[in-house]
């Protein structure tokens, strides 16, 4: 199967579990979202399923469990994409794409022009021999995209679909970036891989994600497509604050926010 | 898959060359360095012995009473094992500096700075001092080996307590680091001390010699010993530079492209104390070696580690082999202690590197 699943996952730090009992499914083919508010466990479920925690309980990656991976073997076949690196060294642009290009067990030699080729389809075409620390913020997490990209470069090997795992990729990037990074993870999720990614825009959340996840103290509050999980109550519920989920025609779902106090029309109308 | 779309606006910045040199051509320039700096170290010093002329009675050149056997004796007795020996301790340094440099993920990062050599000093002086009273029958037949195996679990005990304190999920505090290591430091300068006061005369003797910090102990057991550890640990590097590369963007995102962090971890944690601990066992307290040539080296031919472990090594020894000819000659027929002129060299650099790096730093 071309899932990456958990059953009854629990992560604990020290007394408290983070995560309380997660079932969660992502499917190649699709971009799956996990949306929710600050502390609800979203980042700690993406280490868990990259291997980066230690959990209890099930993580399935493409049917096999993921204690059963090799650290290498996990690296052919998924790639995290977090939402900021810090490079210690002055290494050059393309020095950290091509760290992707060796990482894991590369059964298919991959050449060196895919450095260049990965910096283009981040919109970084040139860019290979600067140093990393003269870039801006953006230009930075696009530098880490194009290494991510590399190391996962086709969507599907010989052991299944590839996985492109990102926490808060947009977190740094504009909105023309952020709609640009988020048109590449759909392209990869067409192409036969599978995405799972971190967001907090509900908007962004809406508009890319086949699948939503919602999550709450550390459980799955909600899952399905957008329109599903995107409803007054639920959102009311998880986010405990006033969001209106509304569909327009040529967009799909989207959500506006509201202040709690008054909307900012009537407060000027008040004075 | 599409590109994003915005690659045309982008492509206008330009690029700029910022590696002013091809990591290969520095290396074989590097090789050529170090027979350059030996060459210079087997002539110089207060004796007017010819290392030519030596050079040319080993290849079997000239008459074969050419040379003086006094010119044979200081060449080949002298300085040749002193030449090797510089070679090999500032290798181990510089290597060790890059190696700790990479896992702690920070460029001021030095066994030096940070406390390992006065742990490996503590240890050394403690076998002196106490070995002795251990009457172990294993201490004599391997002499040339227990001191720097003292010094080496010495330096060991000081990186993992120095790693343990310092490094809280992954992330190195730099300023925490570098404030233990001066309370370690400080730690295993007392202990030393402590040794001192209890030392007999013999043993102060033994120990002043050593803490001096001189290649003028040189001997080719010694040597060996040194060469033992330097080739056990310079050989497990290649395994290492993809990882120490993958660790400069963080323990996470090295174990997401398939690193073993952990086990990286460990083996560069022994083998920075295996190679601090034996210089400092055959050569004393040398400092800045290592913060000093892999910086130099980093601003020449980028932080790859595939090309700056072999460069350091060869840099290393190379500086090490030219400030031993140093201490050596500016006040013949006396000498200097190495430590003074790699510090009158290093501190400087160091202060430099601090400087301009203050904004960065935040300490």
């Amino acid at each position: 199967m071309s899932t990456i699943s958990t059953d009854n996952l629990v992560v604990r730090y020290g007394a408290m579990a983070v995560l309380d009992g997660v079932n969660f499914l992502a499917r190649a083919g699709e971009v799956t979202v996990i949306a929710g508010p600050n502390g609800s466990g979203k980042s700690t479920l993406v280490k868990a399923i990259s291997g980066e925690v230690a959990a209890s309980g099930a993580i399935i990656i493409n049917s096999r469990a993921l204690s059963a991976y090799k650290g290498w073997q996990l690296a052919a076949q998924r790639a995290v994409l977090a939402q900021e690196t810090t490079v210690a060294f002055p290494f050059t642009v393309a020095e950290i794409v091509s760290l992707g290009i060796t990482a894991g067990a590369m059964r298919v030699e991959r050449p060196a022009s895919m450095i260049e080729l990965a910096l283009q389809r981040v919109g970084l075409s040139g860019f290979g021999s600067r140093r990393v620390q003269t870039l801006s913020g953006g230009e930075r997490q696009r530098v880490q995209l194009a290494r991510v990209l590399c190391q996962i470069w086709e969507p599907v090997s010989a052991e299944g679909p590839r996985w492109l795992i990102m926490d808060e990729p947009v977190a740094s990037l504009d909105i023309r970036h952020q709609i640009a990074l988020m048109d590449l993870a759909r392209d990869y999720a067409k192409a036969g891989g599978g995405v799972i990614a971190v967001m907090h825009d509900l908007n962004l959340s809406a508009m890319y994600g086949d699948h939503v996840v919602l999550m709450k103290s550390g459980r799955v509050a909600a899952a399905g497509g957008p329109a599903e999980v995107l409803r007054p109550e639920t959102l009311a519920d998880v986010f405990a604050c006033p969001l209106h989920p509304n569909v327009a025609p040529s967009h799909g779902v989207f959500v506006l926010p509201q202040s709690t106090l008054v909307s900012p029309a009537l407060a000027y109308a008040a004075e | 898959m599409a590109e994003m779309a915005f690659a045309a606006e982008d492509q206008t910045r330009r690029s700029r060359v910022t590696r002013p040199a091809l990591p290969q051509v520095v290396i074989a320039l590097l090789v050529l360095g170090v027979v350059v700096a030996s060459g210079i170290s087997l002539t110089a010093g207060a004796s007017d012995a010819s290392a030519l002329a030596v050079a040319g009675h080993w290849l079997g050149l000239g008459e074969v009473n050419a040379i003086a056997p006094r010119d044979l004796l200081i060449v080949e007795q002298i300085r040749l094992p002193r030449v090797v020996m510089g070679l090999l301790v500032g290798a181990a340094l510089a290597v060790s500096g890059v190696v700790m440099q990479g896992i702690f993920r920070n460029p001021l990062a030095d066994p030096g700075l940070a406390g390992v050599s006065a742990g490996a000093g503590l240890g050394a002086a403690g076998m002196i001092v106490l070995g002795g009273s251990l009457a172990l029958p294993a201490i004599r037949i391997f002499s040339y080996a227990t001191l720097p195996a003292a010094a080496f679990l010495g330096g060991l005990l000081t990186t993992v307590i120095l790693y343990g304190i310092s490094t809280r999920l992954g992330r190195t505090s730099i300023a925490t680091m570098l404030l233990a290591g001066i309370a370690l430091g400080a730690l295993s300068g007392a202990a030393t001390g402590v040794l001192v006061y209890m030392a007999d005369d013999k043993q102060l003797r033994d120990l002043t010699f050593w803490s001096m910090g001189s290649l003028g102990g040189a001997t080719w057991p010694k040597i060996a010993t040194m060469a033992l550890v330097l080739a056990a640990s310079l050989a497990a590097l290649p395994f290492m530079a993809r990882g120490l590369n993958a660790l400069a963007l963080g323990e996470a995102a090295a174990w997401h492209m398939g690193i073993p962090v952990e086990r990286l971890k460990r083996t560069a944690i022994v083998i920075v104390a295996a190679m601090t601990g034996a210089s400092v066992a055959v050569s004393g307290g040398i400092g800045f070696v290592g913060i000093v040539v892999p910086h130099i080296l980093r601003l020449a031919i980028g932080p790859d580690h595939r090309f700056l472990l072999p460069a350091s090594a060869l840099l290393g020894g190379a500086l090490l082999v030219l400030a031993d000819s140093v201490a050596r000659t500016v006040v013949a027929p006396a000498e200097l202690p190495i430590g003074i002129i790699t510090a009158i060299a290093g501190a400087p650099f160091f202060l430099w590197l601090l400087l301009r790096r203050r904004n960065v730093l935040d300490l």
